[in-house]
């Protein structure tokens, strides 16, 4: 069928009235599920799954999806106001949206955030549309040598993300690298750092990290310089959105974030997250102003924002095209489908195009829904930060709180989270930048796992996963990357 | 005296009959939660959720399921373990984490006695595919390669010690040839493996490689069962070939030790009202499952059994 005439169809089926209710719900869920740090889409979607077994799968499928994606809209709202990064793909936001909000830019950066989304979401879709069938292919080339590569490039190439210096970035990647390794080795299944406590099998979970990290540090910080300080600034209502230069500056990051987030989105794992921190080292590569980059520049907002909704409509792909989950999120969606009898693959497009075209506008008309949601809420939102200072420190702490039991409902994690905060307040004194130890956090786990699967596949043959054509294109870029600054030094006659 | 031990008598009978007759009344007293060790949308937790769902006209109170995953299903596992034993949380899990991985690992369940089986739900019979740009075109074709170059063909298998990578090993001991083990994290990894041709074969669930076999992206050349699948009703079983491998990935409801008999009772009556429903059938079917009762007795038999193959596999394969 050409991609048009399916489409129409799909907005006739996407627009039903039960359709268009179950988008709406879905969309407001997700929404509600992305606002709310801890508990995400996964979560959320497993409450509502029992609920879809009695519709038909199109529609469970378009409210279920409408979580997923809905979720990453709101999902840096606590980031960018109070610095509690909700769900690990938040976490760069923080960097450059807090700034912005303690200057008084609370409202453009949700403002931006919430656009950039809208943007990323619906060329993602387009994508998603023209080009799904192809770019499952390309994702297949992808064997565990090539996701080990990715990986150790991606961790080699973004660790340097907030600048400062090499050295302690790198211990940083080593705090989170260790904090990786606890729990049950992802191939062998023995167990590590486990100190003999059973819930720590499981490892150390990224939400109760990264909210320790960022939210109690944060809070320990306010706590600390508390007396004497005035109030968070006051926003006036007319603020609350971009100026038009603001806007101008958003517009371009806004586009390739959404192309960064929805090429990343194409490899398992953790995407969203990858995504974000792909985008915000792109956006401080290409900025002219590099130097605002960690004080409150909105392109690392607009940018990393769009691609977490680039690399959602991105997961989309191996699901509809090959019916296999990338993501855990995606799992839900397959485990939906499965359970009506319909299992995506290779020939769900042609065998089911009502469900395939009707989930696609579904995600048109859920994107316009959500910018219509978001928009509004900004001005809510934003008032918040009208507290009185000693109020919102309750409110952060009660937030990281419940946030985190609400993900795994175990007291192990708020553990996990107090230590952690206690540790990002001593970072933070010691000016040790935090994004490194998530990003190692998120990383460590797909390295050794890719790494090893390579060397089960190859038989323990090392030059055989280096001579793979996209395992060395990979390892080559990082060698040069490595390499750059030594012989730039050395060309200008400088030391090295 | 002869009157006293009338009296004697009739009271403890009394008493007999009350102490195994209240407790039944009270029991179910409070909605039960039924703890799944795997992810929201895999096989295990639709499976679960299948099931309360189709118990709830069996069971006079609700069925909470609650996914405490990690740790490849001993987090879940363990947290039922030590739970209170009143019947009032069970868990739900495949055969791994409740028989190999805790001979394995140091888990707070160390032998068959520290749980209670309460019923077998379903099986999932596992299949042995190949990427179609290999020439193998039946079972002995893959064979007869993996006897020509010993190790040469990399299967894809659901994680290290997993079931499917059991039975691989168990054919390959059977069938006297050598592959190589390919360890990933569940057959959504295994999957895109085997079609990007990153392994030739692969140990997998049929629903896993069912739509990529109709389209000649894979081939499916034998299945580790007694009979044939339904999915795939024209490809041929190894033990009708000669190679006795008929393990299979099954999933149960277990209650940690000492849950009181009755208890037990009640659970499987509902379980077993409710897998012989219509729908659960249906469910099955949809998600490639076989529905496979056993009640408490014949499970823990089965268990055992499974308990001394696996064991001998583990030291055998010194996956300890």
């Amino acid at each position: 069928m050409d991609s048009l005439q399916g489409l129409t169809h799909g907005f006739g089926v996407a627009l039903s009235g039960q359709n268009l209710l179950a988008c709406f719900f879905g969309v407001l869920a997700g929404t509600l599920i992305g606002v709310l740090p801890g508990i995400g889409p996964i979560g959320g979607m497993a409450l509502l799954l029992p609920s879809t077994f009695t519709l038909n799968p199109t529609t469970a499928l378009i409210m279920l999806a409408g979580i997923f994606y809905g979720s990453m809209y709101g999902g840096s709202t606590t980031t960018i106001l109070v610095n509690v990064p909700g769900e690990a793909a938040s976490v760069v936001t923080a960097i450059d949206g807090y700034q912005m909000a303690r200057k008084g830019r609370a409202g453009a950066a949700l403002a931006v955030s919430a656009v950039g989304s809208f943007v990323a979401g619906t060329l993602g879709v387009v994508a998603l549309m023209f080009f799904a069938p192809p770019l499952a292919e390309v994702a297949l080339r992808f064997g565990p040598p090539e996701y080990f590569a990715l990986a150790l490039t991606g961790l080699i190439f973004l660790s340097r993300l907030g600048g400062g210096s090499a050295i302690k970035s790198l211990l940083m990647i080593v705090v989170g690298l260790l904090l990786a390794s606890v729990g049950m080795e992802p191939v062998s299944g023995r167990l590590r750092f486990t100190l003999g406590v059973v819930q720590l099998n499981q490892g150390v979970e990224l939400v109760p990290v990264a909210m320790g990290l960022y939210g109690i540090g944060e809070v320990l910080m306010i706590a600390e310089r508390t007396t004497g300080i005035p109030a968070m600034i006051k926003v006036k209502f007319r603020e609350l959105f971009p100026t038009v230069a603001e806007w101008k500056r958003a517009v371009f990051p806004m586009l390739r974030g959404g192309v960064v987030g929805f090429l990343v989105g194409l490899i398992p794992g953790p995407a969203p997250v990858l995504s974000t921190f792909a985008s915000y080292a792109l956006e401080k590569r290409l900025s002219k102003h590099p130097e605002e980059f960690g004080n409150g520049a909105i392109e690392g907002v607009a940018g990393p924002e769009s691609a977490n909704n680039g690399a959602t409509a991105a997961a989309m792909v191996p699901l509809l095209a090959l019916g296999i989950p990338f993501a855990p999120a995606t799992a839900m969606l397959l485990g939906a489908l499965t359970v009506h009898g319909v299992q995506p693959g290779p020939l769900f497009m042609s065998q089911h195009p009502g469900i395939f075209w009707g989930v696609v506008a579904s995600m048109y008309i859920g994107n316009v829904i959500l910018l219509i949601l978001n928009l509004p809420l900004v001005g809510v939102f934003a008032s918040i930060l009208r507290l009185p200072q000693n109020l919102l420190i309750g409110l952060i702490l009660l937030l990281c709180l419940v946030g985190t039991y609400s993900v795994n409902n175990s007291f192990l994690d708020l553990y996990v989270l107090v230590g952690m905060g206690i540790l990002g307040y001593i970072f933070r004194k010691l000016r040790f930048d935090l994004a490194p130890v998530i990003l190692a956090l998120v990383l460590g786990p797909m390295i050794e796992k890719s790494l090893c699967q390579s060397l089960y596949m190859a038989r323990g043959d090392f030059w055989a996963i280096l001579s793979r054509p996209i395992t060395a294109t990979f390892f080559l870029i990082a060698l040069a990357w490595i390499a750059f600054p030594f012989f730039a030094k050395l060309f200008r006659g400088g030391k090295i | 005296m002869a009157k006293r031990s009338i009296v004697l008598v009739s009271v403890s009978c009394l008493i007999l009959v009350l102490s195994s007759w209240v407790p039944a009344q009270t029991f179910p007293e409070k909605p039960v939660t039924m703890i799944v060790n795997l992810p929201p949308g895999g096989l295990a937790d639709l499976s679960a959720r299948a099931l309360a769902e189709h118990a709830k006209p069996f069971f006079p109170r609700p069925i909470i399921i609650v996914n405490r995953t990690g740790g490849t299903g001993t987090v879940g596992a363990s947290e039922v373990i030590v739970a209170k034993p009143d019947g009032h949380t069970i868990g739900i899990s495949p055969v791994a984490p409740m028989v190999v991985h805790p001979q394995r690992v140091d888990l707070p369940y160390r032998t068959l006695d520290d749980y209670q089986p309460i019923i077998k739900i379903v099986k999932g019979v596992l299949v042995l595919a190949v990427h179609s740009g290999t020439p193998w075109k039946t079972m002995n074709d893959v064979l007869d390669a993996a006897k020509a170059s010993p190790g040469s063909i990399g299967v894809g298998v659901g994680g290290l010690a997993s079931i499917p990578h059991l039975v691989l090993e168990t054919l390959k001991d059977r069938a006297k040839v050598d592959m190589s083990v390919v360890p990933f994290g569940g057959d959504p990894e295994v999957t895109p493996a085997l079609l990007g041709g990153h392994v030739k074969a692969a140990v997998i669930l049929p629903l896993s490689v069912a739509e990529h076999a109709q389209a000649g992206k894979v081939r499916v050349l034998g299945t580790f069962d007694v009979q044939r699948h339904p999915l795939f009703p024209s490809v041929p079983t190894f033990s009708e070939r000669g190679y006795d491998v008929t393990l299979t990935a099954y999933t149960f409801a277990f209650a940690p030790r000492g849950t009181p008999e009755y208890a037990i009772q009640a659970l499987h009556e509902a379980f077993k009202k409710a897998i012989n429903t219509e729908g659960f059938k249906q469910f099955a079917d949809r998600v490639g499952l076989v529905v496979d009762y056993a009640g408490p007795a014949d499970l823990r038999r089965q268990l055992e059994s499974d308990w001394a193959s696996y064991g001998q596999l583990i030291r055998v394969l010194k996956l300890k």
